[in-house]
């Protein structure tokens, strides 16, 4: 749908996209080099994933996931499980736009091309990878698909032909993972 | 003296039929009410009114003086109105000790504070510990609740009703599928609950029904048939005839 949309919008040059001029704050470079740029990746996925796991751990990160066990228990216990969902969702947001400015300013470029589904199946399947059930899983997966990627790449041209039904067997037989309590 | 828990002409129908006809009923403080009735009486649509999950067509719920029918399940546990599930309803992958500091936590301030390890907490864990103590589950405190036994679960179940000291207490059938022994355990435990709370107790077993309430509530087909003592209630002999029928011969 996002994808249609914006392809359909002139005024960010519709399906051509939009180059992106490197971050400016009051006149002077953000970031000096790419370098600069991949050390604030570093240090942004380091820091978010502690925060990440502060909140799991944390009275509202209890609260949401005993809710995904029983949303009755949590109700009669006093507890907004609507409240701490939509915070929840609020915070993913959040995260999930600083990452959508990082791949921007990293590509210099944005095209409607990266709403597509596959991206977000490719994400999907970094997530489940790594394992959904901690911060350091989705980075994990990133990184095990992006080098997986790679590695066929280099091997043979049809390298998602190899890739794609390894992802498959990895899912039917992978071991599921306990949720820590 | 104020009424802790008091229903106001409550009435709820599903399209044609009234489970809910007309409810009346004033728990003074401490008192043990005991709410009894065939299957398919309406005890737990009623139940559904008084904690928040089921609207009623008209009438009120109070606590406490204040007026709490549209008040959503949540903000009425916040005020103290705690329940217990018929249908054991507890986190599994939790411990028994984390199950009852999340209520605990819900009965506190800042109940959703995003820092802090809320498994290190002696603002939590120790009241929790507390309940687990009075109900006799102190050395299981950090079992899963899904390893429980059955009725361990029961009777944690009971624990994160009262932890967190709440005002009014409501049961629904805490004895339910516990052997005799356990049973007379928790009849035991609930005499003792008596003390300190104001309990509306949901319950088929007859014998500890009598054994326990101040008073009982028998409910048939959605309407209060009467309110009385135990031993007026035995002796009536229309309820004898309703619902009771050879049940305490």
């Amino acid at each position: 749908m996002a994808y249609f949309v914006a392809q359909s919008l002139d005024m960010f040059g519709g399906s051509d996209g939009t180059s992106i001029d490197p971050p400016t704050l009051f006149g002077t470079a953000l970031l000096r080099n790419r370098t600069a740029l991949h050390e604030l990746v570093l240090i942004l996925l380091v820091a978010l994933t502690l925060c990440a796991r502060t909140l799991g751990a944390s009275r509202f990160g209890r609260v949401l996931r005993a809710a995904r066990e029983t949303e009755q228990r949590v109700t009669a216990a006093g507890l907004n499980i609507r409240r701490a969902r939509l915070i929840a969702y609020a915070v993913a947001g959040a995260i999930g736009a600083l990452a959508g400015w990082l791949l921007a300013v990293h590509a210099e470029f944005v095209s409607p091309a990266i709403m597509e589904w596959r991206i977000s199946g490719e994400l999907l399947v970094m997530v489940i990878l790594g394992g959904a059930a901690t911060p350091e899983g989705a980075a994990l997966g990133a990184i095990a698909l992006t080098l997986g990627e790679a590695a066929l790449g280099g091997a043979t041209e049809h390298w998602r032909l190899i890739l794609g039904p390894l992802i498959v067997l990895l899912a039917l037989t992978g071991r599921r993972q306990r949720r820590p309590a | 003296m104020t009424a802790v828990l008091e229903l106001r002409g409550l009435c709820k129908s599903f399209g044609a039929l009234a489970v809910t006809r007309d409810v009346w009923l004033s728990l003074p403080p401490n008192e043990l009410h005991a709410l009894i009735g065939p299957n398919g009486a309406g005890k737990t649509s009623l139940i559904g009114q008084i904690t928040g999950t089921l609207a009623p067509d008209a009438g009120e719920v109070h606590l406490c003086g204040r007026n709490i029918t549209h008040l959503p399940g949540h903000r009425r546990a916040r005020l103290g109105l705690a329940r217990s599930f018929q249908v054991t309803a507890l986190v599994g992958g939790f411990s028994a000790l984390e199950n009852v500091a999340l209520s605990v936590q819900g009965r506190s301030r800042h109940s959703l504070r995003p820092f802090g390890r809320a498994a290190n907490e002696a603002a939590l864990n120790d009241p929790a510990r507390a309940a687990l103590r009075t109900v006799g589950l102190a050395d299981r405190a950090h079992v899963p609740a899904a390893e429980l036994a059955h009725g361990e679960q029961r009777l944690l179940e009971l624990a994160c009703a009262l932890a967190g000291e709440p005002r009014c207490l409501v049961l629904d059938e805490p004895l339910a599928g516990m052997g005799l022994a356990e049973a007379g355990k928790v009849v035991d435990l609930l005499r003792q609950l008596k003390a300190r709370f104001t309990i509306l107790l949901v319950e088929h077993d007859l014998d500890a029904v009598f054994a326990l309430a101040d008073r009982i509530s028998v409910l048939i087909g959605g309407r209060i048939a009467a309110t009385d003592e135990p031993a007026h209630i035995r002796a009536d002999p229309v309820l004898r005839a309703a619902y009771l029928g050879d049940a305490l011969e």
